[in-house]
Order: structure tokens, then C-alpha cells, then sequence
């Protein structure tokens, strides 16, 4: 083959991105940070339910579309799941690893709250803090 | 200004030809055909495939993660497409490439057998959508299966944003607006500025 005449731009993954108004941005990393007090918290994200990053506390934007496109596919099975059984409506999910927690859980009809944590962490502390955070990050996103 | 980008059957045909035989390069030792002077492989696939990956996806995550992941896969298509049409000496250097681009893709699309289609543009607001009339080569695959309630194409919608974003240099999103596999007579993507998907 010859070699190719492609031109190499930037990546193109780094286009597609979610550009809420910028009030709305501030008021959520707001509410995300507000989760820093829970202890063991490490990061957490808002996203669109297609996973699709809204808002998020990580170093690196990568690292939150990872975690954003899993907590999206984590819900979106667990609500597939509970249709299939007939057990009602998705709440909450929890994964337990070796090294740590993942706390899932639906903001709204539009959103998902992901949280990581600590393997340390006290879970019923972090579920009402991630609760109350889903719930105001439910009433921002209704204001828009 | 509105600028208004259409193929005519007859320049479909010429497309045909141009992208299938002009542009494509078979390399006889791997059996592998290369596009555009592109190094990345192509080849010919049944339209029905690209639906079943969509289909699959959204029966074990549902619908917006798997709609999601089939854009995002359509995005890099249509970027790494814009990328290479760039690169073709016609088509780059007037006007800074961009209205050029843009107008380029359509005819590529037709001659690649994805549907023969329109380009709308408006520079003073930025809208954008593409029209096929008679629905994408995806749409009328998954019509064959039956009626869906949500679009059969988002990895065409994720192919026209990564085609209109590298040609405008935006950051468009795209959304389905209409889908001959819910029923409509034509599949219509349209650039939104949407935060979020909406809720069933």
C-alpha cells in the first residue's frame, strides 16, 4: 500500500461531550464536592442515562466517561433485570469489590449518580448522602 | 445562509462508482480492501448486522447505554471518514475545507450504499440535519423485523455528527428525529443542543 494521506486531527471521542449551562455546571460539581465530608469517598459523577459524563470530581475526564458509560450499562441491565423478574422499579445498585464500593443510583427520570468508594467506606452513611445528593441533582436538572 | 447539499439518482450512481471502484483499493495478498488511501481496512457488511449490534446491546443494558455505545461507534466512522475525504485534493483546500466537507459527505454516504440523502445547513444558527428520503440502508434493515418504537439508527445519527463536526469544527450532538423502522417514511437526523436524553 502507499502510505495513507490521512490526516490526524484531534480525538474525535474528545467532541462528544454534554455542555450543560454553566450555572447548572457550578451547582452540580457543587453537589458532587459536597460528597468529599462522606468518609471513604474518592469520586463521583453525574451522567446522562445513556452514560453520556454530565458533571463529574474526577482528575482526568477519562477516568469519569469510564465510570459514567458503566454506571449507565449498571442501571440500565439492573432495570432490565427488574422487568424481567417483575420486582418494580430500579433504586439503588451496590458493587462491592476487593478495593472498593460503586454506589449507582438514578437521579431523576434523566440522570444517574455514581459514587466510588473506599471498601472502608460506611455504606448506610454514604446511601444517605448519595441519596440526598440524587434528589437535589433531580431538582437542578427539572429547573432546566 | 442556508446552504442546501442534495444527491440527485443520477450523481448516486456516480458516487457508487467513484467510492466502490475509484476510491477503494483491494490489496490481493490479504484479501482486504483499503478507503480513501486510508490505513484502516474496510469491507462490505450487511446492513442488517450493523442493527442486530444496537439490538443485542439494548436487550442487556437498554436503550440509551446501547444507543450510546452504536453512536459513539458511528461518531468515530464519520470523523475518520470526514478525516480522509479531507485529505482528497478536490475536495480540500477552497473555503477552508469546511462547507466543502460537509457537502462531500453526503454523496459518500449515497455511494457507499448507506442511503441517498440531503444536507441542510443554516451557518447563522448552526442547525444541521441530514434527510434520506427513503430511509438509511440500517432503518430499512431493521423495518424488515418489524416496527420499533425507538430509532434503528443511532450509529448513522453518531456517523453524521463525527462527519459534521470535523468538517464545521463544532461539537454538535445528533439526534434521530425520524426512523422509517418506527413507521416514518424517511429517517431524519437533526443537530440538538440537548443535555440529556429524554425519559420513556
Amino acid at each position: 500500500m502507499d502510505s495513507p494521506r490521512t490526516i490526524r486531527s484531534q480525538n474525535p471521542l474528545e467532541t462528544v461531550i454534554v455542555r450543560p449551562p454553566l450555572d447548572l455546571a457550578e451547582a452540580l460539581k457543587e453537589e458532587l464536592s459536597g460528597m468529599r465530608n462522606v468518609p471513604g469517598w474518592i469520586s463521583a459523577a453525574v451522567t446522562r442515562r445513556d452514560g453520556l459524563a454530565i458533571q463529574h470530581t474526577f482528575g482526568r475526564g477519562q477516568e469519569a466517561n469510564a465510570l459514567c458509560a458503566m454506571a449507565a450499562a449498571v442501571v440500565g441491565s439492573a432495570r432490565s433485570t427488574g422487568e424481567e423478574l417483575r420486582q418494580g422499579a430500579f433504586n439503588y445498585s451496590v458493587v462491592q469489590y476487593r478495593d472498593g464500593l460503586l454506589l449507582v443510583m438514578e437521579a431523576g427520570p434523566e440522570a444517574i449518580l455514581a459514587c466510588l468508594l473506599k471498601r472502608s467506606a460506611n455504606l448506610g452513611l454514604a446511601l444517605l448522602k448519595v441519596t440526598q445528593v440524587a434528589k437535589r441533582i433531580e431538582e437542578r436538572l427539572e429547573e432546566i | 445562509m442556508k446552504h442546501r447539499f442534495t444527491v440527485t439518482e443520477k450523481e448516486s450512481e456516480a458516487q457508487f462508482r467513484r467510492v466502490s471502484q475509484e476510491l477503494l483499493i483491494h490489496n490481493p495478498h490479504q484479501g482486504v480492501n483499503y478507503w480513501g488511501g486510508a490505513d484502516y481496512p474496510t469491507m462490505l457488511i450487511w446492513a442488517g448486522r450493523i442493527y442486530d449490534f444496537l439490538r443485542v446491546l439494548e436487550g442487556i443494558v437498554g436503550y440509551y447505554p446501547a444507543r450510546m455505545q452504536s453512536y459513539l461507534v458511528g461518531y468515530t466512522s464519520g470523523w475518520n471518514g470526514a478525516d480522509v475525504s479531507a485529505s482528497f485534493p478536490a475536495d480540500a483546500p477552497t473555503n477552508d475545507g469546511q462547507l466543502r466537507l460537509l457537502s462531500a459527505g453526503n454523496g459518500i454516504l449515497s455511494g457507499a450504499g448507506w442511503g441517498r440523502c440531503e444536507i441542510g445547513y443554516d451557518d447563522v444558527t448552526g442547525a444541521v440535519h441530514w434527510e434520506f428520503p427513503e430511509g438509511t440502508a440500517i432503518g430499512l434493515a431493521a423495518r424488515q423485523e418489524g416496527r420499533r418504537t425507538k430509532p434503528a439508527c443511532p450509529f448513522v445519527a453518531g456517523f453524521v455528527a463525527g462527519w459534521t463536526n470535523r468538517s464545521l469544527g463544532t461539537k454538535s450532538e445528533f439526534q434521530e428525529t425520524e426512523c422509517v423502522s418506527k413507521g416514518d417514511a424517511r429517517c431524519v437526523f437533526t443537530s440538538a443542543e440537548f443535555l440529556r436524553p429524554k425519559a420513556d
